[in-house]
């Protein structure tokens, strides 16, 4: 019998007499590569306040306090003005308008779980802008905070950095046009020829998860949708391989990197729309963790009212 | 890792990039490695990783922290290629070994041939974390940060490998007990 230590002994030097080779012929590859590979720019600048003095950080400080209030009047004064949102950008994947508009979320009754409070429905700090996507046929516009990344067939947001995101956005259709649903498979049922109310039946009841809201009747643009909310549990961990990293779906990666949905974890909240699209299903999920804060959840629900079939 | 050389790269120096990747390409060659047991895709991954990383580097908040971040890359790469693998083709081959086995504690080939394949059934998620702790020597908070879980489950997939592992390397001397019963 292997003692721990001994296990832990041997399999540290296994690792350590592995064979390594120079990444030389690598390295000239990817430099080769480098004109023809820009980077990708964000919004925030690299951090490089903490190397600054108090006394330079303070006049920086006013100037962003000012600048903050000069685009927010000015946001004030397009929204007075504006009429309805910008006429959406066609295309096969999900990309912005050229115009950046400022919608407000519709009046919405606070009894509705599936719909944002009023109490929660203030206006966002970042422009909102209008996008087009298409997933299996169904192609449809919705309107989104400009400070979420874009991905071709998801929505990521990250506030606190340095990489992991704090929330996710994706669509599909059902069972699946990613990849496949290994969590839905655990129940043991075919989600293949489902309904829209069959599929809410069956994600409620999966490990590892616990029922907040759902499954509820509710309208996502104008379309008979199912929603159900989720929050997951420690028996998540259980599940951990095939669970992840979305619950109920995977994702190709992203190369693009930028803010990334590791995994599903303890304590994160799951948002499920399911709408019915003449026949076809609309699977909108969405996700946060409990670091983000009530404003994510806030801006996926004012997605999921912007949304607009076409 | 020269915080000055990745705030020139993130502004696009090309030659402070040829720097930092220079500094970092062998050693995360050596990771992929070990995490994919496949040299191919191991080459492939830290190409993609390296080439990701150049182009994310705006995006990085804080460049003090660019290791654990290229790591975090490096990882996620080897998740990609690790995927098309299982998907596309049966992957069978083996490192080479390098190096002497009896004064490191393994007591045969057989030994290694068994911590191989039971490297193997690991998920690449187990493999990453024992990769990252056992042979980068980083502590778990700091492994629980490259991979974006909490500490507790780098505990719990550290715990659950090395299990693994154990089970594989006893294993191999289980048969030989009962032939002699």
């Amino acid at each position: 019998m292997t003692t721990e230590r001994d296990v832990t002994r041997i399999v540290r030097s296994w690792l350590g007499t592995d064979a390594d080779v120079s990444a030389d012929h690598i390295l000239d590859i990817v430099l080769d590569e480098l004109d023809a590979t820009p980077q990708q720019r964000s919004w925030w600048p690299a951090r490089s306040v903490p190397e600054m003095s108090t006394y330079a950080k303070l006049p920086i400080g006013l100037a962003a306090v000012a600048v903050v209030a000069v685009v927010g009047a000015a946001l004030m004064a397009v929204r007075e003005s504006d009429g309805p949102a910008a006429t959406p950008s066609p295309g096969p994947t999900a990309v912005p308008s050229p115009s950046v508009s400022t919608v407000a979320p519709s009046p919405i009754a606070s009894a509705d779980p599936t719909r944002p409070s009023p109490s929660t429905g203030a206006p966002s700090a970042f422009p909102i802008a209008t996008y087009s996507a298409t997933v299996g046929g169904i192609a449809f516009t919705f309107s989104l905070d400009s400070d979420w990344e874009s991905h071709p067939f998801y929505r990521s947001k990250s506030t606190v950095g340095p990489q992991g995101a704090e929330a996710i956005i994706f669509w599909t259709t059902p069972p699946s046009a990613v990849d496949h649903i290994p969590c839905l498979d655990l129940l043991g049922r075919s989600v293949q020829s489902g309904s829209r109310t069959d599929l809410g039946r069956t994600i409620v009841s999966v490990a590892g998860t616990k029922v907040v809201v759902g499954p509820l009747d509710t309208m996502v643009g104008g379309r008979a949708a199912t929603f159900v909310e989720l929050r997951v549990t420690n028996q998540i961990l259980d599940n951990a391989s095939v669970c992840q990293p979305g619950l109920f779906y995977r994702w190709p990666p992203d190369d693009a990197g930028g803010a990334m949905w590791d995994l599903t974890l303890p304590d994160d909240t799951v948002l499920v729309w399911i709408v019915d699209i003449d026949e076809k299903l609309l699977w909108i999920q969405a996700q946060t963790h409990v670091t983000a804060g009530p404003g994510y959840e806030r801006e996926i629900r004012r997605f999921v009212d912007s949304i607009a079939f076409t | 890792m020269d915080t000055d050389l990745v705030v020139r790269a993130q502004r696009g120096d090309k030659a402070a990039y040829t720097l930092v990747a220079a500094q970092i390409a062998d050693r995360h060659l050596a990771v992929a490695r070990r995490i994919l047991r496949d040299p191919d895709l191991a080459e492939d991954a830290t190409q993609q990783a390296l080439l990701t990383i150049w182009q994310d580097l705006p995006r990085l908040r804080e460049p003090a922290r660019f290791e654990a971040w290229s790591y975090r890359l490096l990882v996620r790469a080897c998740y990609a290629e690790g995927r098309k693998a299982r998907r596309w083709a049966p992957n069978l081959r083996m490192l080479t070994i390098d190096g002497p086995i009896s004064d490191v504690g393994l007591s045969s080939v057989i030994d290694r041939d068994q911590l191989e394949r039971g490297f193997r059934s690991l998920s690449l998620d187990h493999r990453a974390v024992v990769v990252l702790h056992h042979y980068l020597d980083l502590p778990l908070d700091r492994v629980a940060e490259i991979l974006g879980i909490p500490v507790g489950t780098a505990h719990s997939r550290l715990h659950h490998a090395m299990r693994a592992l154990r089970a594989a390397l006893d294993a191999d001397a289980r048969p030989a007990v009962q032939e002699v019963i």
